[in-house]
Parts: structure tokens; sequence; C-alpha cells
């Protein structure tokens, strides 16, 4: 049920229609606004507050139904808080635009799977309104007409826009598995990279259960860090590399991001271009790093063995680590799976490019077209960007790392006719 | 205009909506239990925990079972309490019983077209379920949680062993008035259920009296709030129920040796049986019978796999022939030529010779190209027989012995004793009085059949004499204090990641030191 009514507010002030603001000349419009606003929305999984059962189990040849998760009573929509400041400027006679806008959206009661108190209940878990997440950001938008006459005009238009966004609450006050409180909801988790070890001094030694001074090792015993290899920092100083000395590295969200627009149009031929762009990003090359962990799987080597420096004692500030630690179960050394690896990239990307010719009206007369219009259109026709990696745009969000199964976008060049009749 | 406006407000109040939705393309609550087919697959969902969860008793098994050798769990049979606590135990599927008869209770009434009978039979499943689960639940952890319903979601406080009891009493004799005899239980196409694992009146008469001889004891064992007498004088009128065949046709088998067949042979249900785990072989190909003990003690030659000298090495509950000399001093028993395979030859490995069971004499075996024999064993072919009734025959003995009717007592013990073809009691070979007589009885009768003699122990007050390790040195305190019970389980009270979930339940005393 859902209890309380979404509202909003808004207010603006057209400050540049007030008396003392007309002295300046170049302003031609001025408005500052503010809003709140609540809503409520629907969960996508139907049903959950009516029970949802699923069949299991079978005794004698029937089928029996069980509840799939606890029956939540008091579940209800998902709430949104929004606040929104606003500043929208128009100057030298409505050529120039800006739109400058900061937003801040508190939601809560997300549905989160929690533990039921006690294995009494079937279930394991229930839905329950339990978690909240922020996000904030700002967002600016440009419009330049730089000619405006009959014939032709040309304009062009740039937006940007950074968000970030934090976890605020979760059902018991705690971490979760993989999302931390007080930090981005997603993030690059990766290993701490201390170079490469030169002499055996600098290996860590742990004493084990019986005494005996062992090395650091890499999940298992039988995978001992030995001069060479590259030493990774034990976040947790239990002697075994693994997974809880994954630290966090940044969010995987970008700083900037946005895009560039023109438009041009001359006597009936128009051309639109579209740029998009990031900056300032960090994202994880993985695939070309794995290249080199040699495992029995047959697959494509994505790097130049040959190109590459390995740790030997003859040369030791190679940029890899000694080939004798190329296996998989040896985590952090060629998987790619470091903080050094971290790249901080940027793009521009031209997402589309549009030449047209509107056919003019006089051509027409006489036939049955109303109107005819013929263009020709590429999509992701170039990529500027600083990324060791093929394509920067479908590196997974939400993990930061290009592990190479994606696709890269292709690029599509088209021809097209429009008619109407 | 005005009309119109004030026709069409009309109209708005002489129509009505419902915003009740029901669901067209997901199963909830609301729309599983519309039509008798979807109720009954709640009712088999029970029927799946119950099969699936009484019969696994592992510890206490491992605690009780008559044997001189086991291959695993020795630590576990000495009652080392870091072993114990640390083994493998959960209530969790007791509460999956009770959680689905919960359901199937809170939800029968939005069943349309249920006549009578029916509505009884599902009923009386769900009850039995209840009754059956809470009191296993009292037997094996003592304080237990008694859950409301099922949809109430709160960390639950324990409930002591009486009011555990006293739960399972009300929900059995709900089931016992609601059940039709087995002879006529019909499933929903009307077919007749032959399984014993679907509950009848007769099954929750047993379950009455076995509940009231349990109860009994223990109010006399804990010093528990209670009649002992009344309890037992209870137990006797339900086993009397049952015997007389006032709840149901249930006959003793004419013989050890038939017995033997008709456990072996689940074509013709057993007359003897009361309550049976069904073996339900149709589920998948890799199911296995229910009856982990029989399977403990599976040796050849029912394992056509193996040889003689195999039994050593991995056959998990192991026999002394002398062992069985010294229970069966009688050798006019009949039991000694059915239960045990050639009884009169000797069986010997490693120098020592040994009892090869054979109770239970069918074996399934999966075709299998890498073995020497041409084929693996997959299980024994049997249904778990719960109880049965010479377990009734028994019960109503030992609890006439606490009565002090004597007479009674000597007449069940020696019912048994005859169609075993043995010596009447009092005989030469009963030097230790009719108590130990009844329990020994018990012992000779269920021996590689059942888990029961834990609990026959613990009703007799024989924990010192019968068991082996700890239990030995147990103090009257240490009992008090839980000892004779499993510890409360982990996953009561803790989540897989260590956070605590409830904490209004509290570890028994004595475990708690080796927590």
């Amino acid at each position: 049920m859902f209890v309380g009514v979404p509202s909003s507010v808004g207010l603006g002030w057209a400050f540049s229609e007030e008396r003392f603001m007309k002295k300046l000349w170049w302003l031609s419009f001025g408005k500052l606004r503010a809003s709140w606003g609540k809503s409520g929305q629907k969960f996508q999984e139907p049903y959950l507050a009516l029970g949802v059962m699923e069949e299991s189990n079978i005794f004698n040849g029937s089928l029996g139904l069980i509840p799939q998760s606890m029956a939540n009573k008091r579940l209800t929509w998902e709430e949104s808080d929004q606040y929104d400041v606003g500043l929208d400027l128009q100057l030298l006679d409505y050529r120039l635009k800006f739109k400058l806008d900061y937003y801040y959206k508190y939601s809560s009661k997300l549905l989160m799977q929690s533990y039921l108190p006690g294995n009494v209940f079937l279930a394991t878990s229930m839905w329950d309104n339990a978690s909240a997440i922020s996000n904030e950001g700002i967002e600016f938008e440009a419009q330049y007409d730089i000619i405006r006459k009959k014939n032709w005009n040309w304009s062009v238009g740039l937006n940007l826009s950074h968000n970030k966004n934090m976890l605020r609450k979760t059902y018991n006050g705690e971490d979760l598995n993989d999302k931390v409180l007080g930090r981005p909801v997603y993030g690059i988790y990766t290993f701490k990279d201390e170079g490469i070890v030169q002499k055996e001094e600098d290996i860590p030694m742990y004493p084990n259960a019986s005494g005996k001074l062992t090395p650091l090792y890499f999940q298992s015993v039988n995978n001992p860090l030995r001069v060479g290899g590259r030493k990774i920092k034990d976040q947790n100083f239990d002697g075994v590399i693994d997974d809880k000395d994954l630290y966090y590295a940044g969010s995987t969200l970008p700083a900037v991001y946005g895009g560039l627009n023109s438009h041009l149009e001359w006597k009936g031929l128009s051309l639109d271009v579209l740029f998009s762009y990031t900056i300032g990003r960090k994202v994880m090359n993985m695939y070309k790093n794995s290249a080199f962990t040699f495992t029995k799987d047959f697959g494509v080597i994505m790097n130049y063995f040959h190109a590459n420096d390995f740790w030997t004692p003859d040369n030791r500030g190679a940029k890899y680590p000694s080939l004798e630690f190329a296996d998989k179960d040896y985590i952090g050394q060629f998987d790619g799976n470091v903080d050094s690896n971290i790249e901080n990239i940027s793009f521009l990307r031209l997402k589309q490019l549009v030449i047209g010719y509107q056919f003019p009206k006089t051509w027409l007369k006489g036939t049955f077209i109303k109107d005819a219009n013929i263009y020709l259109s590429g999509e992701n026709l170039f990529l500027i960007t600083n990324y060791s990696g093929v394509d920067p745009e479908v590196i997974n969000p939400y993990t930061g790392k290009d592990d190479g199964t994606q696709y890269p976008l292709n690029r599509k060049v088209t021809l097209g006719l429009n008619l109407k009749f | 205009m005005k009309r119109i406006i004030y026709l069409s407000l009309c109209a708005c109040l002489l129509t009505s909506c419902s915003l009740d939705l029901q669901p067209e393309n997901g199963l909830t609550y609301s729309n599983s239990f519309n039509t008798e087919k979807e109720l009954n697959a709640t009712t088999t969902s029970i029927q799946y925990y119950i099969n699936t969860t009484v019969g696994n008793n592992y510890d206490f098994a491992t605690a009780g079972v008559l044997a001189d050798n086991i291959l695993d769990g020795k630590q576990l049979r000495e009652w080392n309490p870091r072993t114990v606590i640390t083994s493998e135990y959960s209530w969790k599927g007791f509460y999956d019983i009770i959680f689905e008869s919960n359901l199937l209770l809170d939800n029968i009434d939005r069943t349309k077209d249920l006549s009578p009978e029916r509505r009884n039979y599902h009923v009386g499943q769900a009850e039995f379920g209840l009754g059956l689960s809470y009191f296993l639940l009292a037997q094996r952890y003592g304080d237990a949680i008694i859950t409301e319903n099922s949809s109430v979601i709160k960390p639950y406080q324990q409930s002591s062993q009486e009011q555990v009891l006293a739960a399972a009493i009300e929900h059995a004799k709900k089931a016992y008035d609601v059940l039709p005899t087995w002879d006529k239980l019909t499933d929903l196409n009307g077919n007749a259920i032959t399984n014993r694992q679907t509950a009848s009146k007769g099954t929750a008469t047993a379950l009455l009296a076995q509940i009231y001889a349990w109860k009994g004891s223990v109010t006399e064992l804990y010093h528990l709030k209670g009649n002992a007498q009344e309890d037992y004088q209870n137990a006797v009128k339900y086993a009397t129920e049952l015997i007389d065949n006032k709840v149901g046709s249930y006959q003793l088998c004419a013989s050890p040796e038939v017995l033997c067949t008709y456990l072996s042979n689940e074509k013709s249900p057993n007359p003897e049986a009361i309550f049976s785990l069904y073996f339900d072989k149709t589920r998948s190909e890799n199911v296995v019978s229910p009856n982990e003990i029989a399977q403990n003690y599976v040796s050849w030659p029912v394992r056509e796999d193996q040889t003689l000298a195999d039994l050593t090495s991995s056959t998990t509950y192991q026999l002394y022939k002398s062992t069985v000399e010294t229970l069966f001093p009688d050798t006019t028993d009949k039991r000694l030529q059915a239960f045990f395979y050639q009884w009169g030859t000797q069986h010997d490995v490693d120098g020592t010779d040994y009892a090869i069971m054979y109770k239970f004499r069918k074996a399934i075996f999966d075709p299998d190209q890498y073995s020497p024999s041409g084929k693996s064993y997959r299980t024994v072919d049997a249904d778990y027989v719960y109880w049965r009734l010479a377990d009734i025959y028994l019960l109503r003995a030992e609890c006439n012995q606490k009565l002090g009717n004597e007479a009674q007592a000597i007449a069940d013990l020696n019912v048994i004793r005859n169609r075993a073809g043995a010596l009447s009691y009092p005989s030469t070979y009963d030097t230790e009085g009719l108590k130990k007589a009844i329990f020994l009885e018990r012992e000779k009768e269920f021996i590689g059949e059942n888990d029961a003699r834990y609990a026959d122990i613990i009703r007799n007050g024989y924990v010192k004499e019968e068991l082996q390790g700890k239990f030995k040195v147990l103090t009257n305190q240490d009992i008090q204090n839980g000892a004779l019970f499993l510890p409360l389980p982990k996953d009561a009270w803790q989540d897989k990641d260590g956070h605590v979930i409830n904490n209004q339940l509290r570890q028994k005393p004595y475990w708690q030191a080796y927590n």
C-alpha cells in the first residue's frame, strides 16, 4: 500500500523581467528555478506482496508447491525524493542559451532481499523495502545560434553532465558483500600493486599455525611469492592473497560526459553532427594482460609476446613479472587485476553525421509526392581516445573492467530516401 | 446540463469495483488454493518434507544403534561434545513440514467445492504433519519454537519441552478426529491410497501413543510439571485402540520370516505397518530408500557386488555373532533364522565371526560397466517402516509396567514372544526383571531396522548402561542441562554470514560450555 501522495512543487523566478535587470541589454531572458518532488514507483517483480509460489518437490508422482520467498504484506512502493535547482539564461537576443541544473535525488524504500529472523519460515529470505541510494549531479547545456538568416542557419550546442551516487541504507545497517555504505554503488575493486620483487628480503613472511615462517602465497600454499613476482598488498595481513584483499580503487562513473552537436542548414541542404564524449573515466583493460596467463584453454592471444618484456635476473626493470608466474592460480600477476592497470581515459566519438537534402516543393509540383528528402547518415564514424583497448564505450559500467567479451560498437553508413504521399 | 451531472453521479455511486487483483500469469497464495488440485500441491509438499526429514536422525542413530563396530562417527557415538556441536544437524526440515502444514490450514478456506471428506483428508494430513514435527522436535531438541501460522514474521522465542509436547498432542488429536481409517483413504481422483506414509486415523493414534509414552517418561526424568501416570494411561488407551483394530485393521505378521518378506516387498502393503516413510522410486533415478539404518547394516549377500570379506571395510554398522548370541539367548527364537543370514554357519572375516544382517533382502543395482560385478549398488529396496504393530504392543507393555499393571504387560510381551516362536516370559533367560525384558524385546525385534533404540533408552532410563563414551559419565545436572538433546542449531539464530538474526534463543546450558 502506498502511504503518501506523490506530489511536487516548483517555483520559478524570471528575474530578467524585473525592473532592475532591464539595464543589462545583453540579457534577453533569465530564470531561476527550484523544485521538489516526491514520487513512487512500483517495483519490477510482480506480486511480491501477495506471496509468490513456485513448483518444487515431487512425492509419489504429484508435484508440490512451496512459497518462493516469504510473503511480506508490509511491502510498499519505492519512493524517490528529488530536489532540483536550476538557472536558465538566454543572452544576446536569444542567440546564446545556457541552462544549468543541480539535482539531488534520494531513492528510499528500495527492494532488497533481507534475512528472515530464523530458519522456521521455509524460505531463507524475504523482500523488504530496506535500502536507499542517493544520486546527485550537475547538468549543463549551452546552445549558440551562430548564423540566423533566412536561407541558412547554423547552431551549435554542448551538454555536459556529472553524476555521483552513494549507498545510504541497507536492511541491517551493515555493508553488503559487494556494496559498501557511504561509497558509490559501483566501484572498481582490485588488488594493490607494490611492484615486482627484486630481492628475497622484500618478500613478506608470516608464521603459519606450527610457527614456521612461510612466504606470502596466492590462494593456496602451493603458490608462494618468489623473486620476480609481483608483490600484491595483503590488505588483511592473513598471509594469503585472495578475494578478501581486493580494495576499492575508485568509482566507475566518469568525471564528466556529454555531447556536442551542430546543425547547419542552407537552402534545403542540412548537415547534422553529433559528438559524444567522456572525460576522466577509470577503467581497466583486462584482456591485454590475461593473454599471458597460460592455461590449458586455447583462445585468442590479444597481445604481442615478443614485444613485451618479462622479468629475468638480467632484466630487472621489466613491466611484467617473471614468466614462471603465468598461471591462473597466481592472481594479480598476469590477469590484469591490479591497480597499476587502471587507466584514466577520455574519448570523443563522432556518434552521428547526417547530410540531407530536402527537395524543393517546386520540383514536386505535378507529381503525387507531397514531400521528399534524401539523406546519407553515418554512425560511430570515428573515435579519438587514449584507451589501450578497442572500444571504451562498451566497458562494463558496473565493474569498470573490460574483459574483451563485448563487441565494439559498429560503424554504420546509411543512405535513405523519405517520400511522403 | 445539471441533469447529466446528477445522473452520472448516481451511476457512479451505484456501481462498484473490486480492487482485489487476481494474478493471471503468476502463482501466489491467493490463486494457488482455488481448486482441490491446487490445494493438493501443498499437501504433496507436506508429504515430501515428511519423507525427507523424519528418517534423517544421523546423530542419535549413530549414538544409539546396536553395533559392535561402526566405520564412521566413532566420536559421535561416544558423544564427544565437540564432535556433536560441529556435526551436521538442523531442525529446518521439521519447520518446513510445520510451515507447509500451517500454510495449508491458513488457506484451505479459499478452496471452492471441497466436500467435507476431502477437507478432512487435507486438514488431517496437515495436522498430522504438525503433530509429528512437534513431537520429533521435542524428542530431539527439547525446547523448540512453536510458530503461530504461515504469515507472521518475527524472531520467535523458544517454548519449553512441555509446551512443545502439548502442541504436538493438540495437533495429533485434531488429526485423530478428522482422518478416516486407512482403508478409506483416497486421493483426489478417488483412487485408494496404499502407501502407509499418508496419515490415517491409525497413524494419528500411533502418534498419540508414542507422544504420551515419551511425555510420561520425560516428565519423570526432567521433573517437569505434569502427571506421568496419566500420560502412561493415555498411551495405553491409544495403543489399545490400535491393537483392537478400532482405528483401522492391522495384524501382526504370522512369523518373523513373513515379516522380513513384507519388509522387502513393498508391492503388497505390510499388514503390520502403521506409519512408513514411502520409498518414492519414481522421483528420480538416484533416489535412495529413506531407511538409512537398514542401508548401513547391509552387506553380502544382499550386496551382490561384494563378498563376505568386504564386510569389515564397507558395512557401516557391524555386528559380532557373539553379541547377537548374548541378545538372543533363547535359540528357539525364529528371529535368529529370519533376521540373520544362515545363522548356523560361520561367517569369519579376519578371525572374527560376524552376524550378517538379512532383514532387508532386496537391493537396487544400477548397471555399471566399470565395476567387476557389472553393477553398482544404489540402495536397499524398502520403505522405512517407522511404527509397526509390534512397536505398539511393546509400548503398551512398557507403559503398563510403569503403571504397575504387570499382568497386562506380560501378556503383551508374550504376544511378541509367541509370534517369534520364543519362550514366553518368564523363562530361564529372563534374569533382569520385566522392565529390562521389555526393553530387550524391543532391541531384539527392531535390530537393524530403525533408529528407535536411543529413544527407548531415554524412556527407560538406561543411559549409563546401554550407551557408551561420555554417556556413561554424565551427571544428573548434565542431563537436566540438556546433554541428551541436540544443541540449538546454528542456523536458527545466525545467518550464513554470521550475523545474529534471532537474539531470543538460548543455547542449552550443557552445550553452552562447548560453544
